[in-house]
Parts: C-alpha cells; structure tokens; sequence
C-alpha cells in the first residue's frame, strides 16, 4: 500500500469519526456552560436549585432499577427454560417474550392503556367490586411496561451463552455430589455471569433512554424522567432552556456512561469460553406433569402480558366513537382504519420512515463494510476514530443524542430543518450495529480466500462480487434488520429533529396520543404491530432456512 | 467385595438400539477398558453407569447398592463416582484447588470427611498428580497436560468406589498421552480404585486395562484379557479391530487348516475361536506372516508386492494375495519389490 493512500485514509477515517460522531456530543458541553455566550455555571445552578430536576433524577432511578428487576428476572427464568429444559414450544415461547422489545414503546404502552381504559373490562369489574381501578398513568405503570419490553435484552443475552456452555462442565459438578438446582448456582450461574451483568446493564441503559414509554404514560400524569425532562426543556421557549436541556443531557449520558464503565469493570476480569456449538439437547428434564404445568403457565403468563393487551388495542382500534363497552360488536366500523389509508398526513409517516431507515441501512452498510475492511486487511488503527465515535453515539441516549444533533448541524445550512438531520442521526445512531456486523462477517472471509479469487484471476470487482459479498451477506442481513426495526419505529431522536412536512410513524402515533386520538393511535399501532409481526416472521423463516442449509 | 454389575442393559434412542443386552460384571479394582469404533455404544453403557443416561431396561448394581433397576434410578449426584472427562470439563472461574474441593463440600462428603481430613485429601491428591505448585492457577493459566491432571484430581479426591474416564486422553498429543498413560496406570496402582474407561484406541486400552469390554454396534463382541484378545479373537470384528488380523478363507480338518488357494499349506490353529473354525475362516496377524522370494517347499499362498513402506524398525509390505491385500510387517527391507512375485507363509 502506498503512503500517500494510508496518510489520506487514516485522515479521512479520523475526520469522519470527530465531525460525525465525536463533535455533536461535545456541542453539548459547550451548550451546557454557556448563558447569553458567555462561561458560566448558572445553568447547573439554577436546574439543581429546582426540586423538578431532583424530582426528575429520582423517578428516573427508581423507573430503571424497577424494570431492570422485572426484566432480569424474566428474561432470566424465560432463558433458563428455553435454554435447559425439556418444555414444547420454546419457539413460541421466545416469540412471545421477544414481542414487546421489537414492537415500539408506544404501541405497547397503548395496548396496556387499552388493557386498563376507564371502559375496560377489567376496570368495570374492579370498579364494580369496589376495588381500586388499575391507572397504567403512573410510576408503577411506566416501570412494569418498561420491565416487560426489555426482559428480551436479558433473553436474548443470556440464552445462547447457557445453550453454549458445554454440558460436562454440569456433570462434572453433578458427579462431584451436588444437584441440579446446586450445579445451576455453582457451575451454570458462575459461567454465565459475564452475559448476565451485560443483560442487566443493558436492560438499565435501555430504560434510562426509553423516551415513549415515560412520555405517554407519564406526562399525564405529571411524572417526569430525565428524557422526557430533556424533551420538554428543547421544546421550550425559555431563553436557557435549550442550555439547560444540554444540562440535563449531559447528566443523563453520565448515567448511561457510568452503567458501561461498571458493565467493562465487572467483567475485565471474565473468561470468555468459546464452545464452538451451541448444545440444545435439554438438561433439565421434568417429569411429564410438571413439564406441562410449566409450560403451560410459562404460555399463559407471556400471553396475558404480551398478547392480551394488544387484543384489546385491537378492538379499541374498531370504535370510532366513544362506547360503554369495547367488546360491543355494535359499535365496531373500520372509520378509523379508512381514515389514516386515505389521509395523506397519516399514511405519509409509515413511508418517510420507510425510506429513512432503508438510506440509513444502505450509508451504514457501505460505510461499515469499507471501514472494517480496511481495519482487518491494511490498518488496525486507522478505523479507531469510527468505531469510537459509533460506540459513544450509539451509547448516548437517543434523546441527548438528538439534542446534540440540533445544536451541532444548525451550524451547516440545510440539515436542520429538514429531512437530512434525521437520515444523519439514524446513521450516528446505528451505525455501531453494523460495524460490529460486519466486522464479525469480514473475520469470517479469510485472507486465503481471497488469495484464492485472486490466483484464480478475478479482477477486484469480481472479488468483491463473486466471493466476499456472497459469505458476508447474512451476517449484514441480519444486522440490518436489527437497525431496521429500531430506526423504522424510532421516536426518540424524531420528536426533537423533525421537520414540519417528514413525520416518522414513531411521531405520527405519538402525536395522535397525545392529542388524544386514541382511536386513531390505536388503529395505526395495529397496523404497525402487524406489519412489525410479519417481518419477524419472515426473517425467522429466512433464519431457519439458513440454519438447514448449513447443517 | 463391592463388585459392579450390569445386567441386561437396553437402551433405545427413539428406534435405534444404542445398548443392546449388555452383561459386564466388573471386580472390586480391576481396570476396564471399553473399546470400540465410534458409535458402538461404549459411551451410552458409562454414562449408563454414571446415571446421565437411562437405560430402557435392565440394571446397574455397584455392590448392596442399586444404581439403576427398570426405571428406578439413583440420581447422578447421589452415585459417589469420580469422572474425568474427553475435554476435561474444568470450571473456568475456579483454580486448581477449588476444583479439588468441590467434591469434598457436597452434602455427603462435608458428613464423611472432617475439615482436617478434606485439607489433607486435598494435599495428598494434589501430590499424587504431582500439580502441587499450581494450586491457585486457573484453568486458562495451565497447559493441557496439566488440565489433565486438574480433571483426573477432581475425580479422584473423594475417593470414589468406581472412577469413569470418557476418551480422557483424546484431547492430547500422542507424546503427552504416552506420559499420561503412565500415570493413570502409577495412580490406579495407588489408588485401587474400579476404573471404566472408555477409549476409541485400542494401544490406549491395551496398556493400560486388566481387562477390555470390545463393543460393536450396541453389543459386546468380547470381554477378556489384553493378551488374550489379542492372541485369541473370539470374533471377526474383534480380529479385525484388535488384532488388525485378515481373515483367510480355506478348509478345516480338526485343528488345521488350508488355504483355500494353496492346498499343500497346513497351518496350525488349536487355539482359534470355533466361530472361524464353522465359517472356514483362519485370522491371520501381520506379523505371524512372512515373505520369500521363491517357494522351496512349494508352500505358501503366491501374491504380488504392491507396496513396500519402510517405517524405520520394520517395513510394511502390502501384497496382493488370496484375492486379498495383505499387510506383512517384516524385520527386513530387501526381500522384495514392487510388482514382484513373492510367496507369503506363517510362522
């Protein structure tokens, strides 16, 4: 390689990562010390001066630490007997608890608001009994919604290390005089640990930087966390309120930063085993009565708590005018679906979302794939500006992040404003998962391999063409998809960047509920959930075709 | 005596017979090898034994003590084995002493054994596998030979009655599983201890076991001696697999046969198992054969060389003979060359 082509990429790899990536977050400090252009503390004095803000920090600590209890404990016991034990339909089973983590916050906090309407089932009979009425407007609901949605983090991080982890080192404890449910705490649970920590910390960043969850259900009731807090400080009009949102923000990526130092502190020390298969005969075989007793109740616990409230959301979506029951087929009409099929500024929002996250997909994967190529075949250290700068942005909050972006690309004309802001952050934001993506499927295409495309006289178009893309290409997929999800019903960095005629589908809903048109919102949602459900199901499919070809 | 018996095992894995009617009683510290190619069966009938696996029917008994009677099993944990296994199975966040002392705190041995005596057993084990010095090494910080060591102490330090070994030494390179052979066989002397002990490698089992279990195809093919399995296959697999032998076709008349293609060659067999004796067969080693250029006495079956590989000590001539390749391994590299006529007898 020539010097001049290293010297312009290792400056061009840097320049990248510290405009891209690196410069917008530190916009915010700058924000933050700033009054009337000038150095000063008063920012921080005045916000901590305020009982809101303690207010603030307060419910946003309790909120996180109460769903990452309720996650990591059902993602743990969810993994455990997916992973382990001997019940039927696991598949379903990990459908039903990865459901609420790939439909978006605000549809799942609209179907609990179904589920416990004022007009609900549910309520009528608490309310007839003279019970207390089940108010999801509160901080008991913000927690259990949000716990529900990130017990995936947990499954997800946990289930393939326990199936990965080689039988005989169970037995070998079992041999060695002790139970099951002993080896489970001695062996299992030691070995596991690494990917526990990570699933707890995960499932504590991800609910200190959900912004639709607490913003539907919280600012009813007057409950405040830190994003929403962040939030409402952008859209203020006070002559400090953008500095004192910066203030806020750089409080809350404290938090999130710290929770990572303590992820990277507890386990620096961790062994990582690299058993090569996955096992997935069971380990814990129960007798068949208290299998099915599991099973079943396993089946019926995440269908009462991912299912039934979307079935209510279904049938609220049904009534266009307020009715004393839900399930009063009377009252049932498709108004509500007819009017966002034919409403320009309805449908428009599932389109611009479309094509936004398809353009961020495509600048990631090319950029990504450029990037860790030149990583592994010409220069470790070059790319090192990139890769920091996507984990810093992709750990920030989402709603920092799009704080960050305002003040940063208002500086360059025609970014803010208009679409290109949100196509800009969407790359900061994701960007992570693809490098990761393709630096795991690059590993994976040898330097031989290519030697060989080489020896055999393929020019470098047809390498790429004929022998890289074709091994690489599920790895990208299926990263893709994890982006595609998030950035297709993201609301977070959209209710800060959005432009007066590009609304995302995450706005569109969120916009309909708070302004009241649950009917509406509802409507949409199911729409949303179906569309959401499909691509799962289709990826699954094209997942488990993969896995037989490769068998 | 606490003898271990296993009686009429058999074991279906959905529709395929795994075991089939295994019969095995086992001497109070013998050595048992459980040899056989992949797939046979040899280690669905240990982890039988070791309760990982329940058989369909039959039972296990160790001694007074019932492991396993037509679907009443004593769980794993409650047998009192040791086990070293193929890819040792060390616990990552535990050193090298904690993994000695593991055994030692379960419920029954906390109750067996004091606090003085588990620290001594500790000591003492840590001795005989000659790992004192590396107690507080974790796995990662500690070469394969030694994570042998880890493995075979932990399934030694309580004393076990019965101690199953599953292809321990598969995971090694042939140099360190010569070392290694040694040193099971200096413990077992020191330890006296039942041993089971699974292997796919038919020198590993030889050197080391009183007596070998052959399996094939879910069955027991023989159990005997080293010496006299080698010596005296009971059946053609076992002469093939043990004792890598080529089966001659030819006739009987009491104890002698003829081959088929050399009538004036009398070989004497008294010893041969009758299985050979009703199929006309005769097993024939390697080296019980010899090569000649010419036949003085017209005996011997006439082949083909077809290779010739010099292998240092001895040379292997692979000839073409009875419609058969031969193997003749021979003390000599100049008897003969490729594409020779040479007369194959046995000695």
């Amino acid at each position: 390689m020539f010097k001049f082509t290293k010297y312009f990429h290792k400056t061009l790899f840097l320049l990248i990562g510290l405009f891209v990536f690196i410069f917008p977050l530190f916009t915010l400090f700058k924000m933050s010390f700033e009054v009337d252009g000038n150095f000063s503390f008063s920012n921080f004095s005045t916000l901590f001066d305020s009982p809101r803000t303690l207010q603030a920090i307060e419910n946003t600590l309790i909120i996180a630490f109460g769903s990452t209890l309720i996650a990591v404990s059902m993602g743990t016991v969810f993994a455990l007997l997916v992973a382990y034990s001997n019940i039927r339909f696991k598949r379903l089973i990990e459908l039903l608890v990865i459901l609420p983590y790939v439909i978006p916050g605000y549809v799942v906090t609209l179907s609990w608001t179904s589920l416990f309407a004022g007009n609900s089932p549910i309520n009528q009979f608490l309310r007839e009994t003279g019970l207390p009425v089940v108010n999801m407007y509160s901080m008991g609901g913000i927690t259990l919604v949000l716990g529900i949605s990130n017990a995936a983090i947990v499954y997800l991080n946990l289930v393939d290390i326990l199936r990965k982890i080689p039988k005989e080192q169970e037995w070998a404890s079992k041999v060695a005089g002790y139970r099951m449910i002993e080896t489970l705490r001695n062996v299992t649970f030691k070995m596991a640990l690494p990917a526990v920590v990570s699933g707890i910390i995960l499932a504590f960043l991800s609910s200190i930087d959900n912004f639709a969850i607490p913003a539907t259900l919280g600012s009813p009731a007057g409950i405040t966390v830190l994003s929403t807090y962040i939030y409402e400080k952008a859209i203020g009009f006070g002559p400090t309120s953008f500095n004192q949102a910066a203030v806020l923000s750089i409080l809350l990526a404290l938090i999130a930063f710290a929770g990572i130092a303590l992820q990277w502190w507890i386990l620096r020390k961790s062994v990582i085993f690299d058993s090569t298969r996955p096992d997935f005969e069971p380990r814990i075989v129960l007798l068949d009565n208290k299998r099915r007793l599991i099973q079943w109740f396993s089946i019926l616990v995440l269908f009462l708590v991912n299912i039934v409230p979307l079935i209510v959301m279904l049938f609220s979506s049904f009534q266009s005018s307020y009715s004393p029951s839900i399930f009063g087929f009377g009252n049932m009409d498709l108004d509500n679906y007819q009017f966002i099929l034919q409403t320009p500024s309805m449908y428009q929002g599932f389109l611009t979302s479309l094509g936004l996250a398809v353009a961020a997909i495509l600048i990631c994967i090319i950029l990504s794939v450029w990037v860790m190529y030149y990583k592994l075949r010409h220069d470790k250290k070059a790319t090192l500006p990139i890769e920091l700068g996507a984990s810093l942005t992709y750990s920030t909050p989402g709603i920092v992040l799009a704080l960050s972006m305002i003040f940063y690309w208002s500086n360059v004309p025609n970014v803010y404003g208009t679409i290109r802001i949100l196509l800009i952050a969407y790359v900061t934001r994701y960007m992570l998962i693809l490098l990761r993506g393709s630096n795991t499927a690059l590993l994976s295409v040898t330097i031989e391999l290519e030697e060989a495309a080489m020896i055999s006289g393929s020019k470098t178009i047809e390498k790429w063409h004929k022998i890289i893309i074709p091994i690489i290409k599920n790895q990208i997929f299926s990263s893709s998809f994890l982006i595609f999800t998030g950035a297709f019903t993201e609301l977070s960095l959209s209710s800060l960047l959005i432009a007066a005629n590009s609304k995302t589908v995450g706005l569109t809903i969120f916009n309909l509920q708070t302004g009241g048109d649950n009917s509406i919102a509802q409507a949409y949602s199911v729409i949303l959930t179906i569309f959401i459900i499909a691509l799962v199901l289709v990826r699954n499919h094209f997942e488990q075709k993969e896995m037989k070809k490769n068998e | 005596m606490s003898e271990l018996t296993i009686s009429n095992i058999v074991k279906y894995f959905d529709q395929t017979k795994a075991l089939d009617n295994i019969n095995v009683g086992v001497k109070e510290n013998e050595f048992i090898a459980i040899l056989g190619p992949s797939g046979c069966g040899k280690t669905t009938l240990l982890r039988s034994v070791a309760g990982f696996i329940e058989p369909t029917s039959g039972t296990i008994k160790f001694g007074e003590k019932v492991f396993f009677d037509n679907r009443e099993a004593v769980p794993v944990e409650d047998r009192q084995l040791g086990m070293v296994f193929q890819h040792f199975a060390l616990w990552p966040h535990m050193t090298t002493k904690q993994h000695l002392e593991y055994p030692l705190k379960s419920k029954q041995n906390k109750k067996r054994f004091d606090v003085a005596q588990r620290q001594e057993m500790v000591r003492h084990t840590l001795k005989l596998v000659e790992l004192d010095g590396f107690e507080n090494r974790y796995p990662n910080e500690l070469s394969g030979g030694q994570k042998q060591r880890v493995a075979l102490a932990r399934a030694i330090v309580a004393q076990p009655k019965i101690l199953l070994m599953d292809e321990p030494l598969s995971a090694l390179d042939a140099h360190l599983k010569q070392t290694m052979v040694q040193e099971i066989k200096r413990i077992h002397h020191i330890m006296k201890t039942t041993i089971l002990y699974v292997t796919h490698d038919q020198a590993e089992a030889m050197s080391l076991a009183d007596r070998i279990i052959v399996m094939n195809k879910g069955k027991i093919e023989q159990i005997d001696t080293p010496y006299n399995l080698y010596h005296y296959p009971q059946t053609p697999f076992v002469a093939k697999f043990v004792s890598k032998a080529f089966l001659v076709e030819g006739n009987w008349e009491g104890d002698k046969f003829c081959p088929a293609s050399a009538p004036d060659t009398t070989w004497q067999g008294a010893e041969v198992a009758s299985y050979f004796k009703e199929n006309k067969l005769y097993p024939v080693r390697p080296e019980e054969l010899s090569l000649m250029t010419s036949s003085s006495t017209g005996k011997g079956l006439l082949g083909i060389v077809k290779d010739k590989q010099f292998l240092g000590r001895e040379t292997r001539y692979m000839v073409d003979a009875v419609g058969k390749e031969l193997e003749i391994i021979s003390n000599s590299f100049h008897i003969s060359e490729i594409d020779e006529k040479v007369y194959v007898t046995k000695h």
